[in-house]
């Protein structure tokens, strides 16, 4: 046994916000406490407001996910005005939220993720040159590329949400901004210039091919087959990561949590994955077993983080957002709250989605391995190949039933309480409300970041990644980059933050977020 | 069309992340001229890229960090891409990344400039940065 140690494992490069501690013994970490540095107090700005001034204050929570934001905005707002919106309003929503996803995923994936292949930790490995002259940030030929393209695919959000940025065309009823057929189309050929771009860039081969890949032993030939197949941004995955260790890295909790992702219109021809009324599926699941998801079920633990007001556990619509003024003290360590599910930690995202919707690759990854920070990479770098068929069959949708409804006014003002839930690109993203006399008299907010990075609760138990990095090696506690293998696997966001511009060179945030 | 975007950035609900917002205000009741386009840019980074495209000229409008030890007023940085070779490549990256990203992928490239104060600056100086970014639109200054 060697001499136990706690280390401040600088992840800044991971997120600003966030400062993980972890304890290290023999060369292994064997404890770790996650920490949201910055109190946010969007709950507390939401409070008085008329209710649909969340449409307009929540999505700019975030710079990345503003879309998602503003749809579970609106879709608390359907529950509160009690409408269902018009299928083309559902569609198109739906269309620009997954147009975010594709985007969001490959962005993560090759500027976030696939740069640490470029560590000098790497340095002595036969890819390291190749994987720097691909991945090296703002040099490599892959990071090049997926700015380009991923560029060019928020010109959809733009066109169908009349502007960019900051486009507030979701409300109660479905949409505000009628796209024309001139616009659909051109949305068309934007998805389809990224769709082939993706294909032999990122899967190196064709949706359909890749829609086979159905277990690990697919996987195995899939990737031997063709070397166009190696040579892709997921064959470089595959093959880095297992050099690097990553399919033994970061196993986790053990649950996970869908809320699902893009409401089904009444008549459409596309088909849902899993049971229920959405796209993909909403479930918990342990390890494989999924069960249905009740949102009554969620509650958060303050028992670690720096507020006040309750103990044990506290459904969204009771909850409180009281900060605690005061210097971490060890105990309470972190402006997050602890989420919850039926009193259990959940892992949320791509690979959580995968499993709680019954995707053959991931079940039987999942189910034969457990989960690891290679899974979870995977999942997300192949979402798109399962949502840009989807955003062009909508398209098409709209085209030809242009002359219906995209929106039904609702009759009842905003009135009780809701709730508007969606998986994020990076996992279940909560809105939940209380509304008396128009106002808003509670809103309780619960992020991706704030499930995967949550701390310990009343009971002790860590948090998703807090539990995945136990039993993680560090080679190099100067260096380690294992660490933020696994971090990073579960795309960490806390970017509720305001931006300022350093002109020293040094940098590029004033942050003023949390979780 | 505009051939000139002036993007201003920073987060409306956090006062020291006032010079964006507080430039965007100003602007909306100055005239601007067919040329020139204001855009509430708010937190978002790279995102902004396409906002780019078909400029002649874009000027970003931020809060500004830096030089404690010697505090300015209001700074006109040129060539801002040339000035950050350090990089944050996480989710917040913000401005920095996006001025790196530019000249890789944008052809052709805008004449850019980052306009700002810093976050105790008196926030009266929302009006002058808000002329100097629209001089710098339209082309008409050089900064000083």
């Amino acid at each position: 046994m060697g001499e136990r140690r706690i280390v401040e494992v600088p992840l800044n490069r991971v997120e600003g916000d966030l400062e993980i501690r972890v304890a290290v013994e023999g060369g292994r970490i064997v404890d770790a406490w996650s920490a949201g540095t910055l109190y946010r107090g969007f709950e507390n700005m939401l409070t008085g407001r008329a209710a649909l001034d969340a449409l307009v204050v929540t999505p700019r929570i975030c710079g990345i996910c503003t879309t998602t934001h503003l749809n579970a905005a609106a879709k608390c707002l359907d529950a509160l005005t009690g409408v269902t919106p018009a299928d083309n309003g559902i569609r198109v929503r739906n269309i620009a939220l997954l147009a975010e996803h594709a985007q969001s995923d490959v962005r993560q994936a090759i500027l976030m993720f696939m740069v640490d292949f470029a560590n000098p930790a790497y340095a002595d490995h036969p890819l390291f040159e190749q994987a720097r002259a691909r991945f090296e940030p703002l040099r490599g030929s892959s990071s090049i590329e997926t700015i380009r393209e991923t560029k060019r695919l928020i010109e959809v959000i733009a066109i169908l949400g009349g502007q960019w940025p900051h486009s507030s065309f979701m409300v109660p009823g479905g949409v505000t901004n009628l796209p024309n057929t001139a616009e659909l189309t051109n949305c068309r050929a934007v998805t389809g210039r990224f769709r082939r771009w993706y294909e032999k860039q990122v899967l190196g081969c064709s949706l359909e091919r890749w829609a086979g890949v159905d277990s690990l032993a697919a996987l195995e030939c899939w990737l031997e087959e063709d070397p166009a197949h190696a040579d892709s941004d997921l064959g470089w995955l595959l093959r880095l990561g297992r050099a690097a260790g990553l399919d033994a890295l970061g196993a986790g909790c053990g649950n996970f949590l869908s809320y699902g992702l893009a409401d089904m219109p009444a008549d459409t021809t596309v088909t849902a994955r899993g049971a229920g009324p959405s796209l993909v599926a909403a479930g918990f699941a342990r390890g494989t077993q999924v069960s249905a998801f009740d949102q009554a079920h969620v509650g958060e633990s303050i028992g670690a983080s720096r507020y006040e007001g309750y103990e044990g556990l506290r459904h969204p619509l009771d909850g409180l957002t009281r900060p605690l003024p005061v210097a971490d003290d060890g105990i309470r360590y972190s402006y997050s709250k602890a989420p919850r599910y039926d009193g259990a930690p959940a892992e949320t995202g791509p690979l959580a989605e995968a499993v709680v919707g019954g995707e053959p690759l991931f079940t039987d990854w999942v189910s034969r391995r457990g989960a690891d920070a290679l899974a979870r990479q995977v999942a997300r770098l192949v979402r798109p190949a399962r949502l840009l068929p989807v955003i062009d069959t909508w398209l098409a949708e709209l085209v030809a039933r242009h002359d219906e409804p995209f929106i039904v006014n609702p009759r009842e003002k905003p009135d009780g309480e809701g709730f508007g839930l969606v998986n994020a690109a990076r996992g279940a993203l909560g809105h939940w409300a209380r509304v008396q006399r128009g106002r808003i008299v509670g809103y309780q907010i619960i992020t991706p970041t704030a499930w995967n990075g949550s701390p310990r609760d009343d009971n002790g138990a860590r948090g998703p990644w807090e539990e995945a990095l136990v039993g993680t090696p560090i080679a190099d506690e100067g260096n380690p980059v294992e660490a933020g293998h696994v971090i990073r696997s579960f795309d960490p966001c806390l970017v509720c933050t305001v931006h300022a511009f350093d002109r020293r060179g040094r940098g590029s945030r004033f942050r003023v977020g949390g979780f | 069309m505009p051939r000139a975007r002036i993007i201003c950035i920073g987060n409306p609900y956090h006062p020291a992340d006032w010079v964006g917002p507080a430039v965007f205000a100003e602007l909306g009741g100055m005239p601007l001229g067919t040329d020139v386009e204001v855009v509430d840019g708010g937190l978002h980074g790279l995102n902004l890229l396409c906002l780019l495209d078909g400029m002649e000229r874009v000027v970003f409008a931020d809060t500004l960090l830096g030089d404690d030890e010697a505090p300015v007023d209001i700074a006109i940085l040129e060539d801002p891409v040339a000035g950050h070779p350090a990089l944050s490549f996480d989710h917040a990256g913000g401005l920095a990344f996006l001025l790196q990203a530019a000249p890789l992928v944008q052809h052709p490239l805008p004449r850019m400039w980052v306009v700002g104060a810093p976050a105790g600056a008196d926030r009266a100086l929302a009006r002058p940065i808000a002329r100097n970014c629209l001089e710098l639109a339209h082309g008409r200054a050089q900064p000083h």
